[in-house]
């Protein structure tokens, strides 16, 4: 920041309100002014003062989990660390398992995925993983994955792992595989309902899922403590939060949502959602969450200032940025 | 030339004073196609019937919803917008006509995944190559009480359409492992309507 800031200074002022606007809106983005003023002094500074968001951490009682889709140390130590995130999904690989511990993470705050592993690989998953918050097959009944070899090898080993499952169409078939879960998620960022009996339809689509939630809860009670929230969402976090909260879940996944491409790719806003994520699960009593005093001095480009107020802030660059004390902000 | 021209405006004159248009709606229902658990919608159809040839050009426009077979691509959805006109023969004039058509379909596919992404082994799954798509339609059926200002008919008809493709992906590693062809617009379709005179 500091060699942008030297850039800045020594551009030519016909620059400064464009490289300044970029500037103040990229890296400056995430701060909350809250006041501005012009000090006193010969140099026209122009102040203000805001504040940052330094960390989310989970509150008692609360969590919330996040199946990313990038598996490295420095993602899963910034979810963790920075976001507040402090349960997580991973698919069942040694390496992916070992950054995760080396990020912060313990044994029980891992959500281990068995879908796609075949039943008799199973057993064998659990006993090299060990005692984890929960193993998980997605989707069994939307998708006729089996369910087989988990409920076995965590009697058998004694582990008190969790065996999680989700789904969004509340069938006969989503029935059964619940009665044999510990816990099932909604799993569909679409609302879906039953047009004629056993035929589950989300035409036309609508995004809001909060009444899918509503019937996951009556009819599975306190196996659906939790859900799927997808980062194909854009501006929906508070009121899905929201709604979470009015159910009384304990726990929000966020999942990571690829695209429809081919190599999949991250959805465009991915990397650029998180503060919004962690902030409505803030809101809505989810995660705890600490900022930074922030104060930004600008001053007057020009040869010859007026300070006139008008000026700002066409005529003035960022001359330099000052971080302050970090402290919790409640609701 | 001057003599062509009037041929064909005779002609013309001719189909519009002898012909007649019915409107109406219908509904058709897969009933082949192993890549999808159901396909099924409504469609408002034009028909306009020449008299003295036995032939009857329509029109139509509906919408299917659908949901792809758990046996090859889980969780997804397909609602096509779809635009036909096809030519219509009918071989026999009687007071049930069978009838055999040929027609062009413009497709408006939108594919959407329900919840996760369909997983195979550890890998996802993913449909390509469905964009909006245009299919032939090879058809027949019958037309009831034909000469009345309300018919009713039964029809079926195969469509003929471009593949897609089904991507085994390897997320983790990066790379593609399968790509498998599949026909997933080549459908049979029975479809039921009514038609009225206007």
């Amino acid at each position: 920041m500091k060699d942008t800031l030297n850039y800045f200074s020594l551009c030519d002022p016909s620059y400064l309100m464009q490289l300044q606007t970029a500037t103040y809106d990229t890296i400056f983005s995430e701060i909350e002014i809250d006041s501005s003023y012009v000090p006193d002094g010969p140099d026209c500074a122009y102040i203000q003062h805001g504040w940052i968001t330094h960390h989310y951490e989970p509150k008692d009682g609360k969590y919330v989990g996040v199946c990313p889709l990038e598996n490295t140390f420095s993602n899963f130590s910034e979810l963790r660390n920075k976001w507040g995130y402090s349960k997580l999904y991973i698919d069942p690989y040694q390496n992916i398992y070992d950054n995760a511990i080396a990020a912060g993470y313990t044994l029980n705050d891992i959500l281990i995925s068995l879908t796609g592993i075949p039943d008799n690989q199973r057993a064998g998953k659990i006993t090299q993983f060990g005692n984890a918050y929960a193993y998980y097959i997605g989707e069994p009944a939307d998708q006729n994955h089996s369910m087989g070899g988990i409920r076995n090898a965590l009697i058998s080993n004694g582990f008190t792992s969790l065996f999680v499952i989700d789904g969004y169409k509340r069938t006969y078939g989503l029935n059964v595989c619940v009665e044999q879960a510990d816990k099932v998620l909604f799993s569909s960022y679409h609302h879906w309902y039953e047009l004629l009996s056993g035929v589950w339809v989300s035409w036309p689509y609508n995004s809001d899922q909060r009444p899918d939630w509503s019937d996951m809860k009556n009819r599975y009670g306190s196996k659906f403590s939790m859900t799927w929230i997808n980062t194909k969402e854009i501006e929906e976090f508070d009121v899905l939060f929201g709604h979470a909260q009015n159910l009384g879940l304990i726990a929000v996944w966020i999942y990571g949502a690829w695209d429809d491409t081919t190599p999949p790719q991250p959805v465009p806003h991915y990397n650029d959602q998180w503060e919004n994520i962690s902030y409505a699960a803030w809101k809505h009593g989810f995660l705890r969450r600490w900022v930074q005093d922030v104060t930004i001095t600008w001053r007057c480009s020009l040869p010859n200032c007026s300070c006139n107020p008008s000026c700002f802030p066409n005529d003035y660059y960022i001359s330099n940025v000052s971080y302050g004390t970090i402290q919790e902000v409640f609701q | 030339m001057r003599s062509l021209l009037l041929i064909i405006l005779t002609t013309i004159i001719n189909i519009s004073i002898y012909s007649q248009f019915r409107l109406g709606v219908g509904g058709s229902i897969l009933t082949g196609n192993k890549y999808y658990s159901y396909q099924v919608g409504p469609s408002i159809i034009a028909e306009y019937s020449l008299r003295e040839i036995p032939i009857s050009l329509s029109s139509s426009i509906g919408v299917h919803i659908s949901e792809l077979s758990k046996d090859y691509l889980p969780g997804y959805n397909n609602t096509v917008f779809n635009l036909c006109a096809s030519i219509n023969y009918y071989p026999i004039t009687w007071v049930i006509k069978p009838y055999l058509g040929l027609g062009v379909i413009y497709n408006s596919n939108s594919f959407e995944t329900g919840g996760m992404p369909a997983v195979h082994e550890g890998n996802i799954v993913s449909l390509t190559n469905v964009d909006n798509n245009i299919s032939a339609e090879l058809k027949g059926g019958f037309k009831f009480s034909a000469d009345s200002p309300i018919n009713f008919y039964i029809e079926v008809a195969q469509t003929f359409s471009n593949s897609a493709y089904l991507v085994t992906y390897d997320v983790i590693n990066d790379n593609i492992i399968k790509k498998t062809e599949v026909s997933i617009f080549n459908s049979f379709f029975t479809k039921l309507g009514i038609l009225f005179k206007i």
